[in-house]
């Protein structure tokens, strides 16, 4: 009865649909005709009653909006996941369970997580309290099929790096984190919500979509048709026939055109019922190869593929890197915004199209079936503007993994660690040869309109031998003078803006201290003790102890 | 123990089993479930609209025209209010210098100038951008520097000085000048401003209100709506945080929302979005500090002449009060022979600041903790030698600016203590050692104390009221005109009486605060929640014990005196009844099994023309030590370790307590370092959303945490021999600050011998710190 080639729904007027399914809960919704752009925490509080949930910003910064969703992985698999409520579109829940911290307790007790917070004095005013829950939720179900009730400080911390408490100064709740699986896993396991989801499963149809725009209890808000596709050549074939249609992945920035704007964005594309778009794979890359040599390879990572796995996928492979992927917003931000969706997206302060540049990573773009190849440095033509043409979207980037031989450093500065938007960022990819630098890649942040490569700069730190042991003692003193060069290129070849998160100046004093480190971090890593904070961290402590 | 000179020993409770116990918050099985209910939740009764507020975009302007033609055409949109329909006077604020809605001056980039009454908030806020204001852009004020130039006041200037500090400057070893500028703060309770306004029969009006202050918001309401304060009922269960955010200005949107019900007929909804509550709403005043100081070789302080500005915003709000109390803690724990204080309250056209945790302290502890480093670093001392040496002690070391005798100064004890127990010796030798050999990251290292004038300021606001009712089953229940923030106060206040009436405490309800209960009640505010409330309800529960005593004893034929009630029995000599029964048998024979309970807290008189007398009951004192670590190259900073002695007297919820300080201080630290205002050059507040303001995380919090309790009771009679905890540890943020402060130094090193100073202010962002080292 619904027609399964996309083909068929080309055409405006007969357009096929059906409703929105998924469980909230033990309660299987059917949503018909609802606005594209309703969030799941309008849909929660407002349409479900569930209080739960609660709004504290609608931009996805502070979690008290927290649920966890839960879907299956490829291998059918129940994946739980927090996702901020206030920023995703209730359709996207299609096919997924949703959980609030009601759901998961139990009706005359607590689950095991809300027993920590509780025994641990984690709560004080409790607004935000659900969201931690919630939160700390994912993490336990993830510890469970691991098997694993150790929760390290750093688990818990990263774990509840979207959540924001005014009043406890959090050290109750990361003790609640780190003990909540310690008395023996309790709770329903996900054996029912399998169930759940493979029921939901197979009862899904090929393609579905919305008419029917106007709702009568957001009017004013009803206006488009959410497309969620299922295969890549349905979402190209939407794409080509509806160019002006607003791609949506983690809605982790349109979000808030909606709920902080109340803009209208019309039809929206949706990335996340395509499988294939979900995926990550290695592939051969010329680019890679032009960069950094014969036989580097590339990880080709899909356009549906979240930041959180995409991060897990690249970690090994970026031993430097590990505080630039957590200092990326926060892991439910991260669990829904995807790679692509931040390279895309093109904004000057994104976190990946810098480390991406460094790389030399390219984008795959799709129009229709066809597909071209660009480096990233490329893509960009200024404010938010890029190369696409219409009918054209970015399928795929490809990251290289230059291998042991080329240092990779990402530094990101910003007014806090988590959850926090770049003053500015630089990465350096640098090849040593023979003590010299011999080649090296620049990518910066914060410091034009577009994420930049750093032309001038890379010239001048090619050729620069590599700190020696003498140096560590006297860094600010005794710089080669090529170094100071490359500094100073840094400085010449942007003009940053004042804003709210820096002045220029200090966005361009950073930048010249940041390739200072790049370079610093050339040489033997004992030579220069105390690089950076966080490396440090647990000597720090340590010593301070 | 019952030393006579400690008066408050001698009434501790001694039969107590749930107060000095720690158990979980009231409501927390309700928080973690997602089942506790904020006004946002309680369900809407049918046909509830909603008020969204249209902000001005201009800072100074006069208002000629409001288009309002657009907006009620939209979907949705039932009527849309300007100051022309207001039902009552247009005047609100707690200095009645505030327009409901303006009629024709706009003071500020945020303020409301009208509101949009739709049928759900959505449509409100669309239609709330839809609105087009024709205003006339007057020349604004926006900082303090040009509020100073202007002589642009919201209160006159106020000017306190002891001692003669003109000759103690001229005879002093050695005089610096110097400057401290301390940026403002946003409270940013999770749950935002929001009221429900229900209107009733015969022009009544019940306002579910998320405040700190029922009572002012129930005056209020009825001053806009033209009726007597017995037709606005307010109710409040609980807010989702305050911090003083709303202990003011949760008025304004209850008087919105009533405004919007009155005009109706209809429940009428407020709640602002993060935007709009940021734009709004009044925040911790910015400061600025200059002085002259004085002091000897050991870097004793002589005399001090100081400037104090506070950027108050376009109305007084609590600015009066709040720059008082910077005076008041000028000194912090410092004896000060001669002081002269002059201090500014600047009107600016930007949001009205207002209360938050600390009132005003924080930013006069700001200026002298400055002072502090200042000196160390001028004579080359270690900071923590010069704090100790200007230590209130012994007489005449004991008077503070303002005429107040310390008497209860537990500081040079509790430093010495806490010096010990962080091994700050060997962590300075440590540091120093490192810094030597660390190239970029420096390490630093600063334990700086706390003293806490206890009680309002303005005396009159020392009172309190509670009712307690037990009922023929054996429970109880117990109202009081406080409110519960997060902070534990409702748990506190059923610890008490349960322990008073001999009960345990799972069988103590509390319930909402609610102005028809308790009237005129003090906003919870000044850390005096429990003191207050918690006195008032323990001497209504004192009653109705000493009721059931007396028919007991009656009934029995024994001595009064020989009857107690504890764990849910009731002793006499050879007896021992069940409380229930005994509860139901005083029923029978007519006892009132309800009392009321009222308090006023002794000692205390301050005159506000001499600025003289003794404002405060007694003082909570405590210190931290922390060790912090900078990055030179990029100005960011991480806290290392906490270290934290505080002193709560004796504490009735160890876990509450510590939660308080612990919170608190990281409250403090965020002010100090990540949290930062920016404005731009129209007015605009530019960081409205924690998309750009940025509260500490959990991965701010240091990795080593530790918080002990000074191990002796308030040395004043106080309930349960307790102390106030809501907002002296704030303070503690200071040391974090330093120690950053102490990092900065170390990397300046040699290179600024001749003014070893560290030119830092606050927030230490990472801008400011890489600033302070080069300059």
């Amino acid at each position: 009865m619904i027609p399964t080639s996309p083909a068929t729904f080309l055409g405006d007027s007969d357009m096929p649909t059906r409703p929105i399914r998924f469980w909230h809960g033990d309660t299987l919704v059917t949503l018909d005709q609802v606005p594209p752009t309703l969030t799941v925490l309008e849909w929660l509080r407002e349409g479900a009653g569930c209080a739960a949930v609660k709004e504290g910003c609608a931009e996805g910064d502070c979690g008290a909006c927290t649920v966890a969703v839960t879907r299956l992985d490829a291998q059918g698999v129940p994946q739980v996941r927090a996702v901020n409520a206030c920023i995703q579109f209730v359709a996207t829940l299609d096919g997924k369970v949703v959980q609030t911290a009601k759901d998961i307790a139990p009706a005359h007790g607590l689950h095991p997580v809300q027993q920590a917070m509780v025994d641990c004095h984690g709560s004080q005013c409790g607004f935000c309290t659900p969201g931690f829950v919630m939160s700390m939720y994912a993490l336990y179900e993830d510890k469970r099929a691991a098997g694993d009730c150790a929760v390290s400080r750093e688990e818990a911390i990263q774990t509840i790096s979207g959540n924001l408490c005014r009043c406890t100064g959090y050290r109750p709740i990361v003790d609640a984190a780190r003990g909540m699986c310690e008395g023996g896993w309790q709770g329903p396991d996900m054996g029912v919500v399998r169930d759940r989801l493979m029921q939901l499963a197979s009862q899904d149809d090929a393609v579905f979509g919305l008419t029917e725009p106007v709702d009568a209890r957001f009017p004013g808000h009803g206006e488009g048709r959410f497309f969620a596709p299922r295969s890549l050549a349905s979402f190209a074939a939407l794409r080509a026939a509806y160019p002006a249609s607003r791609i949506v992945a983690g809605s982790t920035d349109v979000g808030l055109w909606v709920t902080k704007q109340h803009k209208k964005i019309g039809d929206v594309l949706w990335v996340g019922g395509v499988a294939e778009l979900d995926t990550m794979r290695e592939v051969v890359d010329p680019f890679a190869v032009a960069c950094w040599g014969e036989g580097t390879a590339s990880i080709e990572v899909g356009a549906g593929v979240s930041l959180s796995r995409a991060w897990a996928r690249l970690r090994p492979h970026f031993p430097d890197c590990g505080e630039y992927f957590n200092r990326f917003a926060s892991t439910p931000v991260r669990n829904a915004g995807t790679l692509v969706g931040n390279v895309a997206n093109g904004s000057p302060i994104g976190d990946c199209p810098p480390w991406l540049i460094a790389l030399g990573a390219s984008v795959v773009l799709h129009n229709a079936g066809a597909e071209r190849i660009v480096a990233l440095d490329e893509f960009y033509t200024g404010y938010q503007k890029n190369i696409l043409q219409p009918g054209e979207f970015v399928r795929a980037v490809r990251v290289p993994l230059p291998g042991a031989g080329v240092k990779v450093n990402a530094w990101k500065v910003s007014k806090r660690y988590e959850q926090d938007i770049t003053a500015v960022a630089v990465v350096s990819a640098t090849q040593v040869l023979e003590g010299r630098v011999a080649r090296v890649r620049i990518g910066v942040g914060g410091m034009a309109a577009v994420p930049s490569r750093a032309p001038l700069t890379e010239i001048a730190l090619t050729g620069v031998p590599v700190p020696g042991a003498a140096s560590s003692a006297s860094v600010q003193t005794h710089l080669p003078a090529q170094v100071g060069a490359a500094m100073q290129a840094v400085r010449d070849e942007f003009k940053p803006l004042d804003d709210l998160r820096a002045s220029a100046a200090y966005r361009s004093e950073v930048a010249a201290n940041l390739i200072l480190r790049s370079w610093l971090g050339l040489g033997a890593v004992r030579d220069v003790p105390a690089l950076i904070l966080s490396d440090m961290l647990p000597v720090l402590v340590e010593a301070s102890t | 123990m019952n030393a006579p000179d400690r008066p408050g020993i001698l009434n501790l409770p001694t039969n107590a089993k749930s107060c000095g116990t720690s158990p979980a918050h009231e409501a927390a099985h309700l928080h973690v479930s997602g089942r506790a209910l904020y006004v946002d939740d309680v369900p809407e009764p049918r046909g509830t609209l909603f008020v969204a507020p249209v902000l001005s975009t201009v800072a100074h302007g006069r208002l000629r025209a409001i288009d309002v033609i657009a907006a009620c055409a939209l979907p949705g949109v039932v009527r849309i209010v300007t100051a022309a329909d207001l039902p009552g006077a247009n005047v609100v604020g707690s200095a009645q210098d505030e327009p409901v809605l303006p009629a024709e001056l706009v003071q500020y980039v945020g303020q409301p100038i009208a509101l949009v009454i739709a049928r759900s908030a959505k449509a409100a806020r669309v239609a709330a951008r839809a609105v087009k204001a024709d205003i006339e852009v007057l020349p604004a004020i926006l900082d303090i520097d040009a509020a100073l130039l202007a002589e642009s006041w919201v209160l006159p200037p106020v000017h306190l000085v002891e001692g003669d500090v003109s000759a103690a400057l001229t005879t002093s070893p050695h005089v610096i000048k110097g400057e401290f500028v301390v940026g403002g703060q946003e409270q940013f309770y999770l749950e935002g401003q929001v009221s429900l306004a229900l209107p009733g029969e015969d022009g009544t009006m019940k306002v579910l209100s998320s405040t700190q202050h029922p009572g002012e918001v129930q005056h209020w309401v009825a001053h806009a709506l033209h009726v007597p304060s017995n037709a606005v009922q307010v109710e409040c269960r609980r807010m989702g945080g305050g911090f003083g955010g709303k202990e003011t200005q949760a008025g304004q949107v209850a008087v919105w929302a009533a405004v919007a019900a009155c005009l109706t007929q209809a429940p009428c909804k407020m709640r602002l979005d993060r935007d709009d509550d940021f734009l709004i709403t009044g925040k911790r005043h910015h400061f600025l500090g200059r002085w002259t100081v004085g002091f000897d070789d050991a870097g004793r302080i002589r005399g001090i002449d100081m400037l104090q500005a506070a950027g108050c915003g376009f109305s007084a709000d609590l600015s009066g009060p709040i720059a008082d109390r910077a005076i008041f803690h000028t000194d912090n724990a410092y004896f000060l022979p001669a002081i002269a204080i002059h201090s500014f309250r600047c009107k600016t056209h930007t949001q009205s600041n207002t209360a938050f945790r600390g009132f005003g302290g924080p930013q006069g502890v700001a200026m002298i903790e400055a002072i502090m480093d200042d000196i160390a670093r001028h004579l080359a001392l270690d900071p923590l030698q010069v704090r100790v040496v200007n230590l209130y002690g012994e007489a005449p070391r004991d008077r503070t600016p303002y005429g107040m005798t310390v008497e209860d100064n537990i500081l040079p004890e509790l430093l010495s203590t806490l010096t010990f127990e962080s091994a700050y010796a060997e962590r300075r030798a440590a540091i120093a050692k490192w810094n030597e050999t660390s190239p970029v990251i420096k390490r630093g290292l600063a334990i700086t104390p706390v003293k806490f004038g206890i009680s309002f300021t303005a005396t009159m606001f020392n009172q309190a009221g509670a009712l307690v009712n037990l009922y023929t089953d054996g429970s109880v229940t117990v109202n009081h005109g406080g409110t519960e923030m997060g902070q534990g106060l409702h748990t506190k206040v059923c610890q008490i009486v349960a322990d008073t009436l001999g009960v345990p405490f799972a069988v103590v309800r509390i319930t909402a605060t609610d102005t028809g209960k308790v009237p005129n009640a003090s906003a919870t505010a000044a850390s005096s929640g429990t003191d207050l409330n918690g006195r008032a309800a323990e001497f209504a529960a004192i009653e109705i014990r000493d009721r059931i005593r007396r028919y007991v004893a009656q009934a029995h034929e024994v001595a009064f005196e020989d009857v107690s009630i504890s764990g849910g029995e009731v002793h006499l000599p050879g007896v021992v009844l069940e409380f229930v029964k005994v509860v139901q048998a005083a029923y029978a024979a007519r006892v009132a099994l309800w009392s009321d309970g009222y308090y006023a807290t002794p000692k205390i008189h301050y005159d506000r023309v001499t600025m003289r007398g003794r404002p405060f009951y007694y003082f909570a004192y405590g210190a931290a030590a922390c060790e912090v670590a900078i990055d030179t190259l990029t100005g960011e900073t991480r806290l290392l370790s906490a270290d934290i002695l505080h002193d709560v007297g004796r504490s009735i919820n160890p876990a509450i307590d510590i939660g308080q300080i612990e919170g608190g201080f990281v409250q403090g630290v965020g002010w100090l370092t990540s949290e930062e205002l920016v404005w731009k050059a129209d007015g605009t507040l530019a960081t409205h959303a924690p998309s750009t303001y940025k509260i500490p995380t959990a991965g701010d919090v240091p990795a080593h945490f530790k918080v002990s309790l000074w191990p002796e009771p308030n040395r004043e009679d106080n309930v349960f021999g307790s102390k106030a905890v809501g907002e002296p540890p704030f303070m503690l943020g200071f040391a974090a600050f330093h120690a950053i402060r102490d990092a900065v130094a170390a990397a300046r090193g040699a290179r600024h011998a001749a003014d070893r100073r560290v030119p830092l202010s606050a927030p230490a962002t990472p801008e400011a710190v890489l600033r302070a080292l080069k300059d």
